[in-house]
């Protein structure tokens, strides 16, 4: 057997294949390795605090490539660029002044621009006022917040504060980079670059702490872009490897293999059991298997593994077993089978030693191809919403990006990127399998 | 050379049933009827008969692998009777099969084929069957051994296979050899090889073997006594050569008659056979059931009664109406 | 018997050629090689093979597997696999040189018209959903156009004439038995009266009785109504009820080509004389011999005599390949160093 499958070097559909299940196992094994699952699933649920510094729906860095403009990626500024200075106000109190400067160069605009500040070293509930001012680099100046109170810390966004947007004519991101003067729309102004700076100014205790962070949203972000909650796509999209390769793998393995076997234990023992396992079959056949993991999934738990179950006991009585039946009733009937009884085997061992090791080159294409089937089945489970809500995997992200409408909203790289992945899987198995089955065919004939 | 009676045969009938839809009896198919003979240890017999005579029949329901209907074996003068008896009688008898190719399991080597029998039935330690693999292989001269031990069936040449299958045949030290058309499938030239080593080998160690064949023309190579059977029914027994010279049986003499020698002459001349084809084993003929196709038949004692075993020589049985004596 | 004779003259002279003819050649072979390309490389099946056969004769083409008998056949008839490397020679049957009639050509005028073939195991051929008359007729309906009638009326002789009940072509071939399907099958080749019929194995998986029924039922064909037969078979002994000559081939080449009282009885060539000797007879008392060894890979012949490895009669002049010598007065042939003297060359 090994020489024949030598033999797939023949053809370079299947070496490309082979490539790529290799790309994708190595993928899964990386990420397994760096993005443990627990973590991943923290990742993944995106609680408050965990994707902050991302933009939403940015889109991957390497579309800068492809456009004559630069397009903008975050700027954090943190207390370390920051300028300091400090007043003592009073016997126990002080002035803090930050100043934030961001050095903007890019062509377009950013797509959010948010405050992040924090007090540290006193009661909690304390009061504290600051006040912001912006300046651009033509030396502008805006009131972006006066004497606005805060407790202990605050996330304030400048971008979506109305004020300012009725105060300045246009949301924060766009007016604040540009021409203050002009009272326009949006889509009418032209961004500057140079550097721009945020003063920051606060009362405080003296033994208080003041600290602040601007972020400056860019377009782009990532490999493979963000979503709608912030989340770097490339973690879903490698975390979609594994778990479609496992899922795939199993499904196939734990059906293909049970049906191989069973149809063997049938045809050889005939009689009742034979004819068991074929209406079995028969009545299994008609029942259809996505309404019942829909049931399943809609009262009971939408846990991977539990429709991993399902999907597996649900396939092991189907279509397979009255092929591998047929093929095992005449392979049994082979001249070494008869004689290994003259000389004296046992039933099991006739099964399990001679029968089926000469059908596993029958049952191997079929295997590698209907990895892919399983593969897309869970993808389209999660697409309708079936998916394991804990865990990120490719249909996961389709069907988030369904939801949030993402093909209306021009974010492409939402849908293309998890369905590249997919077509990737199925096309690099159905390679593999449709070569190995040109391999092994021949031997279908000496049957 | 002839010892004690190793295998005995008497009355033996095989029928398989025929099942309509699966449940419903439809008849049997009367594959074996009422044989009965005895093979000595170191005696080799020749089976001779064309497809549907019954000759595989016998020897499936020898080896255990067809139960049988009615009648009683013998094996070293104990009935089979038993599962037990059955697994006993298989260790002592190995069985060589037609179709090399097929008789071999393609994923297994050579040393692991040969090593199964000995596996299955837990004789021997570890060393002890590799021991034996070795000297079974040197046996049907597949020489050197440890070139073959690990090759697959599918890189022998089909004498070669058919050695390895004489070879599984012999690793259990059986006393008895059944041979199912050893050579129908190999080349002319490769036959005579085949046979004159199982000749040896049969002499070597003192085997019983019954040889299966349609091929008449081979049988003098490799045994003294010979059986002919048509229709599952054992017609003729005698020598080889009393057969070849002065058979007895009119099937028997049409089977000759059927038989070329590499002659020129033969283009010249027809052959003198009975017409017709082998009769349906699900309702066969009444009486003699090679009456229809007989030259010689007797009106109303041929199509009627079914003829008992006549011994008009010395060693030598008909079962025919000609030869009520 | 002599009403058969009537009706198998009817037949004859709806041909025009009845009986035997004398002296003419139906089919000369001059350097035919057939190669196949495989994965492993070319395989010389064919290689460079020249005979010819006189009107009225039969041939019998003998060797062992995988010698090229059925490759010659396949050669021959034009029945070819895609993966041909070389496909060369010179093939005149009834005067006509088919290897350069065009593939429309050839399936109009000569296959299944002058030549016909009764390939291995052919009782498996038949068409099962339909009627075994209606195959026989078959190639009548479709080559010649005949009208129904007609084609089964000429259907009906060929039955009789192998020997077929004529109810039997009401049946389907499942209801035959393998003599029976067999006996079709040679019908079908009969039917459209062609010169020459081609028969691989004709009688391999049959049994004895019945094969001896239908080597009768050949030899009675070729008696009365002058068809030649290329009979091909492993089978030496069977071939001799048919064979008024022999071909015998070894490893792709064409070693001997006598007549059936040389080739059975004092073959010329080493390979045909072990050959003979190792064929079990019934009523002689005669021991056995083989010949060691394996014929050589057609992938890669050994150069010089394709035999010499397992010949016993070999010498220094056998590194080189021996061409055909052309021995005795009934011009037979034989491809040996040994006839060097005795002989000459064949071209």
């Amino acid at each position: 057997m090994w020489r024949t499958l030598k033999e797939i070097r023949r053809y370079p559909s299947a070496i490309v294949g082979l490539f790529i299940i290799g790309a994708l196992i190595i993928l899964a094994i990386y990420t397994v390795i760096a993005i443990p699952y627990s973590r991943a699933i923290d990742l993944w649920r995106a609680g408050p605090g965990t994707w902050d510094e991302n933009p939403r729906n940015a889109w991957p860095v390497w579309l800068d490539f492809f456009t004559p403009q630069k397009l903008p990626r975050t700027i954090i500024v943190d207390l370390e660029h920051a300028e300091v200075r400090e007043e003592e106000v009073s016997e126990d109190r002080k002035k803090v002044e930050l100043v934030l400067p961001v050095n903007f160069g890019y062509d377009g605009f950013p797509s959010e621009i948010t405050l992040f500040l924090n007090t540290e070293g006193i009661a909690p509930g304390t009061r504290v006022r600051y006040s912001a001012v912006w300046e651009n680099p033509l030396g502008q100046r805006v009131e972006i917040a006066k004497r606005r109170s805060m407790r202990g810390s605050e996330i304030y966004y400048i971008s979506q504060d109305p004020q300012l947007i009725a105060t300045l004519g246009a949301p924060g991101e766009y007016a604040l980079f540009s021409d203050v003067n002009l009272r326009v729309a949006a889509a009418q102004r032209t961004v500057l670059k140079g550097t721009y700076r945020l003063y920051l100014q606060a009362e405080l205790p003296k033994e208080a702490r003041f600290t602040g962070r601007l972020i400056v949203y860019g377009r782009i972000h990532g490999l493979a872009g963000t979503d709608h909650l912030r989340r770097d796509l490339t973690v879903a999209l490698m975390w979609g490897a594994p778990v479609a390769l496992a899922f795939g793998l199993l499904a196939a393995l734990g059906s293909v293999l049970s049906t191989f076997v069973l149809a063997g234990v049938g045809s050889w023992f005939g009689g009742w059991v034979d004819s068991l396992f074929q209406r079995l079959t028969e009545i299994n056949m008609i029942i259809p298997m996505l309404p019942i993991l829909i049931m399943i999934g809609q009262f009971y738990s939408r846990s991977l593994w539990l429709m991993l179950g399902v999907v597996i006991l649900l396939s092991i009585f189907s279509a397979g077993m009255k092929t591998y039946r047929a093929m095992f009733l005449q392979a049994k009937e082979a001249s070494y089978i008869e004689a290994a009884r003259a000389y004296g085997a046992g039933s099991g061992r006739l099964i399990f030693r001679y029968l089926l090791p000469k059908m596993v080159p029958v049952i191997l294409p079929t295997l590698i191809m209907v990895i892919p089937s399983y593969v897309f089945l869970e993808a389209a489970l999660s697409v309708i919403g079936l998916g394991d809500p804990l865990l990120p995997t490719w249909g996961k992200i389709i069907s988030d990006a369904r939801t949030a409408d993402a093909l209306y909203k021009g974010y492409y790289y939402w849908v293309i990127e998890p369905a590249i992945m997919l077509m990737l899987t199925g096309f690099g198995f159905a390679m593999v399998g449709y070569a190995l089955d040109r391999v092994f065919n021949p031997r279908l004939r000496t049957l | 050379m002839n010892d004690g009676v190793l295998l005995s045969v008497r009355e033996l009938c095989t029928w398989y049933e025929l099942k309509k839809w699966g449940f419903f009896h439809a008849g049997y198919v009367r594959a074996l009827e009422n044989v009965s003979f005895d093979l000595h240890q170191g005696e080799a017999l020749t089976v001779v008969g064309e497809s549907g005579s019954g000759k595989t029949t016998l020897l499936k329901t020898i080896l255990g692998l067809v139960p049988p209907t009615k009648g009683e074996i013998f094996f070293e003068g104990k009935k089979i009777a038993k599962a037990v008896d059955i697994v006993a009688l298989r260790r002592s008898v190995g069985y060589v099969q037609q179709d090399p190719y097929g008789a071999l399991p393609p994923f297994m080597n050579v040393r692991r084929i040969l090593l199964e029998p000995m596996v299955v039935n837990r004789i021997g330690t570890r060393l002890e069957r590799e021991a034996r693999v070795r000297e079974v292989l040197e046996e049907v001269r597949l020489t050197p051994v440890d070139d073959f031990l690990y090759k697959f069936p599918h890189m022998l040449s089909g004498g070669q296979q058919q050695r390895v299958v004489i070879a599984r045949a012999l690793v259990l030290q059986p006393k008895m050899i059944v041979a199912d058309e050893p050579v129908s499938m190999l080349d002319a030239s490769v036959r005579v090889e085949i046979l004159q080593l199982m000749r040896r080998i049969q002499k070597l160690h003192n085997l019983a073997v019954i040889y299966i064949t349609h091929d008449l023309s081979t049988v003098r190579y490799f045994s003294e006594r010979v059986f002919i059977m048509y229709a599952g029914k054992l017609v003729e027994e005698a020598d080889v050569r009393t057969i070849v010279h002065h058979p007895l049986h009119p099937y028997t003499q049409a089977l000759l008659e059927a038989i070329p020698d590499p002659d020129p002459a033969n283009s010249k001349r027809m052959r003198n056979v009975p017409p017709g084809e082998p009769p349906s084993l699900v309702r066969p003929p009444s009486g003699c059931r090679f009456h229809p196709r007989c030259v010689h038949r007797i009106e109303k004692l041929c199509d009627v009664e079914v003829p008992p075993m006549f011994s008009p020589e010395p060693n030598h049985r008909v079962e025919c109406w000609l030869y009520k004596s | 018997m002599s009403e058969r004779a009537e009706e198998v003259r009817t037949l004859a002279i709806g041909v025009g050629k009845g009986a035997k003819q004398t002296g003419g050649e139906l089919l000369r072979v001059r350097n035919l090689y057939l190669y196949f390309r495989t994965t492993r490389g070319v395989v010389q099946a064919v290689d460079n093979v020249s005979f010819t056969l006189r009107e009225g004769c039969s041939a019998a083409v003998l060797g062992e597997s995988g010698c090229g008998k059925t490759s010659l056949a396949r050669a021959i008839l034009r029945l070819l696999p895609r993966n041909v490397a070389r496909y060369e020679g010179e093939i005149i049957l009834d005067g006509v040189d088919t290897m350069k009639l065009s593939e429309e050509a050839f399936r109009e005028q000569i296959r299944w018209r002058k030549l016909s073939m009764v390939s291995q195991a052919a009782m498996n051929a038949l068409n099962p959903v339909l009627r075994v008359g209606f195959q026989i007729a078959e190639p009548l309906l479709v080559h010649d156009r005949m009208p129904k009638e007609k084609a089964y009326a000429r259907a009906e002789e060929a039955a009789r004439l192998v020997g077929l009940p004529v109810d039997f072509l009401q049946r389907y071939p499942f209801e035959l038995s393998g003599g029976m399907r067999q006996r079709a099958i040679i019908a079908m080749a009969l039917v459209t009266n062609p010169r020459l019929i081609i028969l691989d194995e004709p009688t391999s998986a049959l049994d004895v009785l019945t094969q001896a029924n239908i080597m009768n039922a050949l030899k009675r064909i070729k008696n009365e109504l002058g068809v030649s037969f290329i009979l091909i078979t492993h089978d030496v002994a069977t071939s001799s009820d048919l064979a008024d000559e022999v071909l015998i081939m070894y490893a792709g080449q064409l070693v001997e080509y006598s007549h059936a009282e040389t080739g059975y009885r004092h073959p010329l060539h080493p390979y045909a004389q072990g050959l003979m000797a190792s064929v079990p007879t019934l009523r002689e008392d005669r021991s056995l011999e083989f010949i060691p060894g394996q014929p050589p890979s057609l992938l890669r012949p050994p150069t010089g005599c394709r035999f010499k490895d397992r010949c016993p009669k070999r010498f220094a002049k056998c590194e080189e390949e021996p061409p055909v010598f052309r021995v005795g007065e009934r011009g037979e042939l034989v491809k040996c160093w040994l006839y060097e003297q005795t002989g000459e060359r064949y071209e």
